[in-house]
């Protein structure tokens, strides 16, 4: 019984753990696609303002 | 040379040896000799990665492709932050929570032993040849350079990185690959400042001068099977290949089983994809701005040293003539034509490969770079080679051990053993990439030959690890359909050469899965072994 419940706990605390996990790396997804969008334009403006 | 520049070439190759030793404490076991106890924080893993694939290739070949192409090289990388995306969230899970040594000790646990065997085959055959090219590449400018001999140059490259790797196994590669990742960017960043005062124009003026020579041309729409640099083959191609080279290759899949957990691992993974186009970016704008250098500065006609000591001797006047007119020539076309011209005279003396890209930026470095900053650029390529020999070093060590010497020779033995063996492993295949550099070198077209042999097989390796994500694969699906994938990569690269190398990943996927899902749905599912119960 006591290993049951020190099981559950033990669940019950990874959850948090786990949902912050995953919310840092929807985080660090989001950034990373915000960088190369940010990039390629950088890239475009470069090919677009220099190039003739 | 001058003397300070090689106090801090050596000055800091013993400062990172050093530095490697001190940093090989706790590696006394086999998990922390190859996983650093799975204890390396993310920005040391993701750095570590990024150290790996930035060899001394791109330091001098990736900069002289800036100086004669201009930056459409950089569509070759567009497809990485997709890929990284997506083993995000499949294969390093996968693979992390396995708790495995080698991605192909993987295969054995869901699929059979000769999957398991002949991946990890197929990877130790590429990955020794190819760990032979990287140390070829910046010995051979090099020894055309310095004029030294080429096994020295070949040693001073590889013997540091052999020690430290074999000394310290994957703890002192990936913190020495931290610090070696700090001296390349400043390098690159040094040169770029130095570049941007020396050319006696505005920066605007330099980029418009390099925008109308076609250096700035980024993207290139057209989608075609043959040409390696539009958008749609980085993007499409160019995933693939990157899902099987982080996602299957034992020299990244290494750095992120090494990391503290999954959410380290893919976030290490990430920080690759968040600075890698900005970087080769970097890389190339050093060989655009040399350029640019040129265009207002007198530059050699030929950059090699050695072609040019082998037309002077043969033709001295014409040498003298074509450089005069070179010099004088009004237009970047014409400059073009008399290189081409001279390069000509240069192959048919030397009979070697007449493409001088490689030398420009060492040239450049020697010649007009001012004291000091040359040496600090000489370091970051020696460091940037020694990054990549030592991941590539442990983790071919790590396959041979763990797939091959403990997997069939000595499954039972002591961990002190196994280690002793580990250590063993990476001096033999030092001295095999020693080997295969120096012979690499000689045969010239060697290099291409063996970057195209890789790419024979990441597609099908990758196709196998995607099966093994769908649960009804069986394990004879998964080798028929590893085979087959090999032979149509096969037949496509003899019969439909000019078929661009970065089409061969997608090709291999499409066949593995079609005939392993094929075969799967045939045959009897299979009770894949459990090498968790067995070393």
């Amino acid at each position: 019984m006591s290993g049951r419940s020190a099981k559950a706990d033990r669940r019950s605390a990874q959850q948090p753990q786990d949902a912050a996990a995953r919310g840092r790396f929807v985080k660090t997804l989001l950034s990373v696609l915000g960088v190369q969008v940010i990039t390629l334009l950088l890239l475009w403006l470069l090919q677009s303002t220099f190039s003739y | 040379m001058n003397p300070l520049n090689w106090v801090i070439v050596v000055g800091w190759i013993a400062y990172v040896v050093t530095h490697g030793i001190r940093r090989s404490k706790g590696t006394t076991e086999m998990e922390g000799y190859f996983l650093a106890h799975r204890s390396l924080p993310w920005w040391a893993v993701g750095l570590s990665v990024m150290a790996t694939q930035l060899s001394a290739v791109t330091m001098i070949g990736t900069t002289g492709q800036g100086a004669t192409d201009g930056m459409r090289f950089i569509q070759f990388y567009f497809g990485l932050p997709l890929a990284m995306v997506i083993l995000g969230v499949t294969l390093v899970p996968l693979l992390k929570n396995a708790g495995v040594y080698t991605a192909y000790e993987y295969l054995e646990r869901r699929f059979d032993a000769r999957t398991r065997s002949l991946t990890a085959f197929l990877f130790l055959l590429s990955r020794g040849m190819s760990c032979g090219t990287i140390i070829a590449a910046p010995a051979v400018v090099f020894s055309a350079i310095f004029g030294w001999n080429l096994w020295w140059c070949v040693a001073i490259i590889g013997v540091p990185a052999v020690l430290y790797a074999m000394i310290g196994g994957v703890q002192a590669v990936t913190w020495v690959d931290v610090k070696q990742m700090f001296l390349i960017v400043g390098a690159l960043l040094a040169v770029v400042i130095t570049l941007l005062i020396q050319i006696p124009v505005s920066p605007s003026t330099a980029l418009h001068v390099a925008g109308a020579t076609g250096h700035l041309r980024v993207f290139d729409f057209s989608f075609s099977l043959t040409n390696t640099y539009t958008f749609w083959s980085g993007l499409i191609g160019g995933t693939f290949l990157m899902m099987s080279y982080f996602g299957t290759d034992q020299s990244q899949v290494q750095r992120y089983l090494a990391a503290k957990s999954v959410d380290e691992a893919r976030t290490s993974l990430l920080m690759s994809a968040y600075w890698k186009i900005p970087l080769q970016a970097l890389v190339l704008l050093v060989g655009v701005l040399v350029f640019v250098y040129y265009e207002y500065h007198k530059g050699p006609i030929l950059f090699n040293p050695a072609h040019e000591r082998a037309v002077h001797n043969a033709f001295p006047q014409l040498l003298a003539d074509l450089q005069q007119r070179y010099d004088t020539a009004s237009s970047p076309m014409l400059r073009d034509a008399l290189r081409s011209q001279a390069l000509d005279y240069a192959r048919g003396l030397t009979h070697g490969p007449a493409n001088d890209a490689n030398y420009i930026i060492p040239r450049f470095v020697i010649d007009h770079l001012p004291l000091g900053l040359a040496g600090i650029f000489i370091a970051a390529v020696i460091a940037a080679a020694m990054n990549a020999i030592s991941g590539e070093l442990t983790s071919l060590s790590s396959a041979t051990v763990i797939d091959l010497y403990r997997r069939w020779i000595k499954p039972q033995a002591t961990d002190a053993h196994y280690l002793r063996v580990s250590r063993a492993s990476i001096a033999f295949w030092g001295v095999f990439a020693c080997i295969v550099a120096h012979y690499a070198v000689n045969l010239g077209s060697l290099i291409e030959v063996v970057n195209r042999f890789g790419s024979f097989f990441y597609g099908s390796i990758l196709g196998v690890f995607l099966l093994a994500m769908i649960p009804r694969a069986t394990s004879l699906g998964a080798f028929v359909g590893m085979i087959t994938g090999l032979a149509a990569v096969s037949v496509v690269n003899f019969r439909a050469p000019r078929v661009s190398f970065l089409w061969h990943n997608l090709i291999a996927v499409v066949v593995v899965l079609a005939v392993g899902l094929a075969l799967s749905a045939l045959s009897p599912k299979s009770s894949p072994a459990r090498v968790a119960a067995q070393p």
